[in-house]
């Protein structure tokens, strides 16, 4: 049976295609600076506005205009934190092997010993010792230490940390250090203007431009929702998600409704709203 | 001599001894009516005569002169009957001697103007009103006379005949009954009003409703609605009157409010139908209700069959579609219109207010009229979405150059304003005719926005504008000037058919609309309005306002208006001095709400650097308070619940310290349903106070809130729990470690969980304790309480409430549980009181420790508002478990507080319901009462809901904090 999907090891992964990301204003310069400088950088920003995008944006550019260290460009290790991530789970853990056992290496190893982009997506999830780990990574010493080998890395010269947030989760925001925080530089992340956006979702999802124009004016209203029954507004990403729809022939009202409307909330209430609001623009 | 002269003469002498005078009068009418009376009629005349002669001659004189006069109306066996029916009004006192003199007196003008049996009718109510009262019996006499104007011919009976059910059931509302009842009728179907009086008259035969009362209810009601359709509606509650009387007295009352959210009678019977089976399945009561509209399926069944949309069943869609489409300070304002066509209760602030009907019921089908609401929102959201408050003095438009410096010029003195809006409106000497322009041109632009922005509503507020057209005045009863704005209007909601102008004066018209055309290009701006404005405003001071029939030759609509019709109007003055009508510019359509310079928003406030003078001092028009009426309602009710004129002050005056209204639902255990929106809870912050008290508390208790501190803490849960046989963790189990190997080796397939890990584990409580802050608290605890010190007085209830709160904080403090502290009271259902003194999410500090101490006995105990209240705090505080604590000294009552002023029953059964209501939703409630008799109301109160009757209220602070540790445990 034919081989249907191709199987790497993370630091082999690079993004050797342009991804479509639309610079909104200086982020991409600091990005660069951040990276030749060797600063560490946190994204902050709603779910869905982009940040991971443009990790893999720069990671591209990094390959194609600096990347020179490396032929093949900037690998791109993608770690999803969550409430369960250990020190182990980043750094690596030694698993038995036979009689014998076997060091296995983290992906934040990984990406020291390869000097890729360590891009730590959703860091607060992770538990608050967790992320202490990388204090000796995120700042001059670019060292990591793993303590299980007694052994202590110096990160290789392309090696850059990218953390991610969502400042909008507050109870979370409380767990962040700020012995953590003050280690970063921050890029806020915020959603585009209208028309920037409907250029994304044109360009994202392959709808025609009014409605990609008209998507993009809905979002804007239902994001004034935000704290009147809505935790966030609505991402680029699910207004991508109803433009695709429409690009395959679901009607506009439709495509809206289940990408926007119902994908946003639960609350009843909540959802007659918007769904008036997206009839006062798509509807007939 | 003949029978008949014996007769005479035989009554002439006795006659003749009492007065002369009288002797006279009888022979005088004794000849007169001998010829057409036999011997039998004549002799009962005579002792009828004798019989009042010796009662009163006054009375025996008015008879004989006026017997002659009725004769021509009367059979002559009737006769007696008419001698009879006044004779019978005379009882001996002075008043009933009038009476009867009046009767007789007035009796050839009622004879001549009603009915021989309908003047009998009245003769017999008078009699049984004067059992009563004389002088109500004289006022209906009075009345009577104008009867034949007012009542036709073939409703008299029926009026009678209710008089007479009013004369005997409730004779004080007779002259009421005589006075008004001719001009209610006449508001009614003529074919309607006698089966209407019969259906009256049946429905209090039976029940003890007041007749002209329900008289004056059901003329009300039938008047709101078109006269064609009364028969059908009084033939409808004739046919339920048959099944129940009361219940048919309900239907009428309400038909007018139900018949206008009905598009059709259809509508009407299907409404009817839905509260016969209600009838036959609930009772009485619950369908009482429902014909009300005082339940909520009564509402529902109406928004079923309606295509009308109350406000109030999509207020929560509304909130947020007018947020989504205007921002975050968007808020809907529900309010009446005035006489003049605009909103009544405009407010002057700073928030983005919309101003909205209570009810859309413009068109047929509900969706339309959800849609006109939506446009309504669209629009007025649309003035700070497109601009409308960001105009800049001076700035100039897209299209028109700003023309301030030009018209600054021609003023004399500088030029002020507390906007910059206000700044230019300041330059024109005709404010309100420049307001008016200013608002239509605005509109006009903001609606061109509006089709742009939303498309998917273009069709909806064309449908609106359409309708708001077919609503504007007839233009040719406008002035002149009025009707030239008025056509300005009509082009503003894109309908130029509409207009109509004199033709010779078209070129005026059709400059002045080409102008109003900037403002339809999508890029245009509130600087273009602006200056469209001034310019229509020049146009406009050249049109005097006459009557528009002086303006000559023939009207013609303005689509005409592209061909060069005429000329320009005639300079003013050439028109005839003293013929101007006063000037007012017609009011826009309800559904653009106002627009009101005054209402602009601090941010276009001018730059002080650039306008550097002071604000205008412009009149702001005054800020009505719709509750006021009703609370003064309760106030004046007189139905004391421990209030006073003080008091009522007291309602009033902190009317401004509110800083949040809440309506909520009451259940009305009769109906079996809710009452929407019943009660008005005003939420405020407690009366700030020092600590003194609070520390005093601590201190006279310091035992007490150790030991309970010292218990609550062991309540407090481990900080951390030990999760084993994980896959990954802090620590290796060295037993699970073990067995791992041991299986390996085995070769069993070893499962890799000998991690184990501490996690943290969070208690998680939330408790709102409510305190009753009824007058009632203030009751001292005992007689033989002794002095608790020379200053306080007597220890009252409320002192051991608030001793028993500070304990409690203290304990909950130490255990580390989210708490609330509120108070409640009022007085009657639009002034629930809600006294914060800690909210859940607020800290324990000086300031809400300063509440606690002045907390003081206040009025009446509506529980159930209190309790929703409490509970939809409680709801949204994120808390796994979650509390309601009730002290209360005694049962909830309070004015209105059920059917009757205050009744035992309603109120229990509303509180149970809200702790019903809590407990469907999570919420742990729990009450407690030093009432020593609680348990007699509680068990039926409470019945599977927890509750502790303290009797020995002093141990209020112990027991608290001790019964909290175990519910929350």
């Amino acid at each position: 049976m034919q081989q249907q999907f191709r199987r790497m090891e993370i630091e082999e992964f690079r993004i050797m295609e342009e991804p479509y990301y639309l610079p909104i204003a200086d982020e991409v310069a600091l990005f660069e600076s951040a990276y030749r400088q060797h600063i560490p950088v946190l994204l902050k920003g709603p779910t869905g506005c982009g940040k991971t995008r443009f990790v893999e944006y720069m990671s591209w550019r990094l390959h194609r205009h600096i990347g020179n260290r490396d032929e093949e460009g900037v690998p791109l290790i993608t770690v999803a934190c969550h409430e369960d991530l250990t020190a182990s789970d980043l750094v690596g853990r030694y698993l038995l092997e036979g009689e014998e056992t076997r060091w296995i290496d983290g992906p934040i190893t990984r990406a020291v010993k390869v000097g890729a982009i360590c891009y730590l997506d959703e860091v607060v999830e992770a538990r608050k010792d967790t992320t202490v780990l990388i204090h000796p990574l995120a700042d001059h010493r670019r060292m990591l230490p793993i303590e299980k080998r007694g052994e202590l890395l110096e990160a290789a010269d392309g090696f850059l940390l990218v953390m991610s947030f969502n400042p909008g989760y507050q109870s979370v925001l409380k767990d962040f250090k700020h012995s953590t925080r003050q280690r970063f530089i921050a890029l806020e992340f915020y959603y585009p203007s209208r028309d920037q956006e409907a250029e994304i979702v044109q360009n994202e999802s392959g709808c025609p431009a009014p409605i990609a124009r008209d998507l993009a004016k809905l979002a804007e209203k239902v994001r004034h929702l935000k704290a009147h029954g809505l935790s966030e507004g609505v991402s680029t990403r699910l207004l991508v998600y109803a433009g695709k729809l429409v690009a395959d022939g679901i009607t506009p009202l439709r495509a809206c409704e289940t990408a926007i409307v119902w994908a946003l909330t639960d609350d009843k209430e909540v959802q007659g709203a918007m769904h008036e609001v997206v009839d006062s623009i798509f509807g007939e | 001599m003949t029978g008949k002269q014996q007769l005479i003469e035989r009554s002439t002498a006795p006659l003749g001894e009492i007065q002369a005078l009288l002797a006279e009068q009888f022979i005088d009418a004794a000849h007169v009516l001998a010829p057409n009376l036999d011997d039998s009629q004549l002799g009962q005349w005579c002792d009828h005569c004798m019989d009042l002669a010796s009662r009163s001659p006054r009375v025996a004189s008015a008879f004989m002169l006026a017997a002659p006069q009725v004769l021509p109306y009367l059979e002559a066996d009737q006769l007696a009957s008419w001698a009879d029916r006044g004779s019978r009004l005379c009882g001996g006192s002075w008043k009933s001697i009038g009476l009867a003199a009046s009767f007789y007196e007035g009796s050839t003008r009622l004879f001549a103007l009603l009915p021989t049996e309908a003047v009998f009718q009245l003769a017999d109510i008078l009699r049984e009103l004067s059992l009563h009262s004389i002088e109500t019996a004289a006022r209906c006499l009075t009345q009577a006379s104008t009867l034949r104007n007012k009542v036709p011919q073939e409703v008299l009976t029926a009026f009678l005949d209710l008089g007479m059910l009013v004369a005997r059931n409730s004779w004080i509302h007779a002259t009421l009954l005589f006075e008004k009842g001719p001009t209610q009728l006449a508001g009614i179907a003529a074919n309607t009003r006698s089966p209407l009086l019969v259906l009256i008259h049946r429905i209090c035969t039976d029940t003890r409703e007041q007749p002209h009362g329900l008289l004056t209810d059901l003329c009300d009601s039938l008047a709101e609605i078109d006269t064609p359709e009364h028969h059908k509606l009084v033939d409808l509650a004739g046919q339920l009157a048959l099944k129940n009387p009361t219940v048919a007295a309900e239907f009428l009352r309400s038909a007018g409010v139900v018949r206008k959210r009905l598009s059709d009678l259809q509508s009407m019977t299907l409404w009817l139908e839905s509260g016969l089976a209600l009838l036959e399945v609930h009772g009485d009561k619950t369908t009482q209700a429902y014909f009300r509209i005082d339940s909520a399926y009564a509402e529902e069944i109406l928004s079923a069959l309606s295509g009308s949309v109350q406000f109030e069943s999509v207020a929560g869609v509304l909130q947020l579609y007018g947020k989504a489409l205007g921002g975050d300070d968007v808020r809907l304002h529900i309010t009446g219109v005035n006489d003049h066509g605009r909103y009544s209760q405009v407010q002057v602030d700073e928030g983005e207010v919309v101003y909205l009907p209570p009810a859309m019921d413009d068109f047929g089908d509900r969706r339309a009229n959800l849609q006109a609401y939506k446009v309504s929102v669209a629009h007025q959201t649309g003035r700070f979405t497109f601009g409308s408050f960001e105009y800049r003095y001076g700035d100039h438009g897209h299209y028109l150059k700003s023309s301030t410096l030009l018209r600054e010029k021609s003023l004399p003195a500088g030029i002020t304003g507390a906007s910059n809006l206000q700044r230019f409106l300041a330059l024109f000497p005709e404010r309100l005719l420049m307001e008016g322009l200013l608002a239509l041109v605005e509109d006009a632009r903001v609606e061109v926005c509006l089709v742009e922005e939303y498309p998917g509503l273009s069709r909806s507020l064309r449908r609106v504008q359409r309708h708001a057209v077919e609503q504007r005045p007839e233009l040719q009863t406008l002035g002149l000037r009025q009707a030239f704005i008025e056509n300005l209007l009509r082009a503003s909601l894109a309908c130029p058919e509409a207009i109509r102008w004199p033709r010779c004066y078209m070129a005026t018209l059709a400059h002045a609309l080409g102008i109003l055309g900037i403002v339809r290009n999508s890029d245009a701006t509130v600087h273009d309005s602006v200056e469209a404005a001034a310019l229509l405003y020049d146009i406009s001071e050249t049109i005097p306002n006459v009557p528009s029939r002086l303006a000559e030759g023939i009207w013609i609509p303005g689509q005409a208006a592209d061909i060069p019709y005429g000329s320009s109007l005639p300079p003013v003055e050439n028109w005839p001095d003293g013929i101007e009508m006063p000037f007012e510019p017609p009011p826009g359509p309800l559904f653009r709400g106002e627009f009101n310079a005054e209402t602009v928003r601090s941010s276009t406030s001018p730059d002080v650097g650039r306008a550097g003078e002071s604000s205008l001092d412009a009149p702001l028009e005054s800020v009505e308070e719709p509750e006021e009426e009703a609370d003064m309602e309760a106030i004046e009710a007189g139905l004391d619940a421990g209030g006073t004129d003080t008091e009522a002050d007291e309602v009033a005056e902190e009317e401004s310290t509110i800083v949040e209204w809440c309506y909520y639902d009451e259940w009305d255990f009769r109906a079996n349903d809710y009452r929407k929106g019943w009660c008005r809870l005003g939420q405020r912050p407690a009366n700030p106070g020092d600590l003194d008290y609070y520390d005093q508390t601590l201190h006279r208790y310091h035992n007490l809130v150790a030991e309970t501190r010292y218990q609550f803490e062991l309540l407090r849960p481990e900080v951390h729990r030990k999760l084993k046989r994980l896959e990954d963790g802090h620590e290796i189990d060295l037993d699970q470690a073990i067995e791992f190997q041991i299986d390996k080796k085995a070769g069993a397939g070893p499962s890799a969980r000998f991690y184990s890990r501490r996690d943290k584990v969070e208690r998680s409580v939330a408790v709102a304790l409510l305190l009753d802050m009824s007058g009632s608290t203030d009751e001292a605890l005992d007689a033989r309480e002794p002095f608790r010190d020379a200053v306080n007085g007597p220890a009252r209830i409320i002192d051991v409430e608030k001793e028993a709160t500070v304990l409690m904080i203290e304990a909950l403090e130490a255990i580390g549980d989210a708490y609330g502290v509120y108070g409640f009271s009022g007085y009657g259902r639009n002034n629930v009181e809600f006294h914060v003194i800690k909210e859940l999410d607020e800290k324990l500090d000086d300031v809400t420790k300063g509440r606690i101490g002045q907390i003081e006995p206040r009025r009446s105990t509506r529980m159930g508002a209190a309790i929703r209240h409490a509970r939809a705090k409680l709801i949204d505080y994120p808390a796994k478990v979650r509390i309601l604590m009730l002290v209360s000294d005694g049962r909830p009552q309070d004015l209105g507080y059920g059917r009757e002023a205050s009744e035992r029953e309603y109120a229990i059964r509303d509180t149970r319901q809200a702790l019903i209501e809590g407990k469907v939703d999570g919420i742990v409630p729990f009450l407690i009462t030093v009432d020593a008799q609680g348990h007699e109301y509680l068990r039926e109160m409470c019945q599977d809901i927890s509750y502790e009757v303290i009797a020995d209220i002093s141990s209020l602070p112990r027991r608290l904090p001790a019964i909290y540790a175990d519910a929350a445990r």
